[in-house]
């Protein structure tokens, strides 16, 4: 089993789904690329920042559901009951090989940040030609 | 017949699990907060029943790809949630909107609950009618 993702937040509940939370990632791989799909509800789009380098993907944002969701006339409301988080969000990943960064591709959609991670050329196998000596 | 094997007909059945919520409340109306990260619009659905609000989606397939491993920290599910109204909210005019994975609800309240302003008059002459 891959041990990727151990150092992040863990999935509540023992047994038994529950609702995904910010932070939470799933990693997909082959051998050309990596898929992480993170959970970022209520996570303002425009403070998503992600840093790579090698081997390390660093993930940040602004967890600001009520904001996202109410926008403008938050100020009127008053709380009654919540259990969202809010704050600031940071997580390193650490990949199984080298990214080729300027390939890195990343998108936000419905509370999900989807990251396509190419290899680093010079991490892919390469066909070594064998020269024959000439007879 | 009906063809009950259609593949395009069946779907994965999900884990159904409570999504986070938060309530808030403003003069004019409730306000609910629902976190359903992975539903597309399409795929969100609510309901009024009297004061009962029902809230659910369904989590997007993930495309499938030909990966040859994975690891999972959350699954695709199927949220579901309900609400009980407060009394005094107009439940044929309530709204919802979707933005980032967060659902947002407006439950408007009934005009005899919302705060009235009320006119102050003021006296034109009252200083001078004391002698």
């Amino acid at each position: 089993m891959l041990r990727l993702l151990t150092e992040g937040p863990v999935a509540g509940g023992k047994g038994h789904a529950s609702a995904p939370a910010v932070g939470q990632a799933n990693l997909k791989l082959d051998q050309n690329q990596a898929r992480l799909v993170i959970a970022l509800p209520g996570v303002k789009a425009d403070s998503i920042e992600i840093e790579v380098q090698d081997r390390k993907l660093l993930v940040r944002g602004k967890v600001a559901p009520r904001e996202v969701a109410l926008g403008a006339l938050n100020s009127e409301h008053r709380v009654l009951s919540s259990e969202l988080a809010e704050g600031e969000f940071v997580r390193i990943f650490t990949l199984p090989f080298g990214v080729n960064r300027d390939r890195v591709e990343a998108h936000f959609e419905d509370g999900l940040l989807r990251i396509e991670l190419p290899k680093a050329e010079t991490e892919k196998p390469r066909k070594i030609e064998i020269k024959v000596a000439q007879p | 017949m009906e063809d009950i094997m259609n593949s395009e007909q069946t779907t994965v059945e999900l884990p159904v699990v409570t999504p986070r919520a938060e309530v808030l409340e403003a003069p004019t109306h409730f306000a609910i907060v629902v976190e359903m990260p992975g539903v597309p619009a399409s795929s969100l659905n609510l309901s009024v029943t009297g004061r009962d609000l029902l809230v659910e989606g369904r989590s997007a397939e993930e495309p499938s790809g030909s990966w040859t491993a994975e690891e999972r920290e959350f699954l695709a599910v199927n949220y579901r949630r309900s609400f009980k109204l407060p009394e005094g909210i107009q439940g044929e005019k309530v709204e919802a909107e979707l933005r980032s994975g967060v659902v947002s609800i407006r439950i408007p309240k009934q005009e005899a609950q919302q705060p009235r302003r009320i006119p102050v008059r003021v006296g034109a002459s009252s200083s001078s009618e004391v002698h």
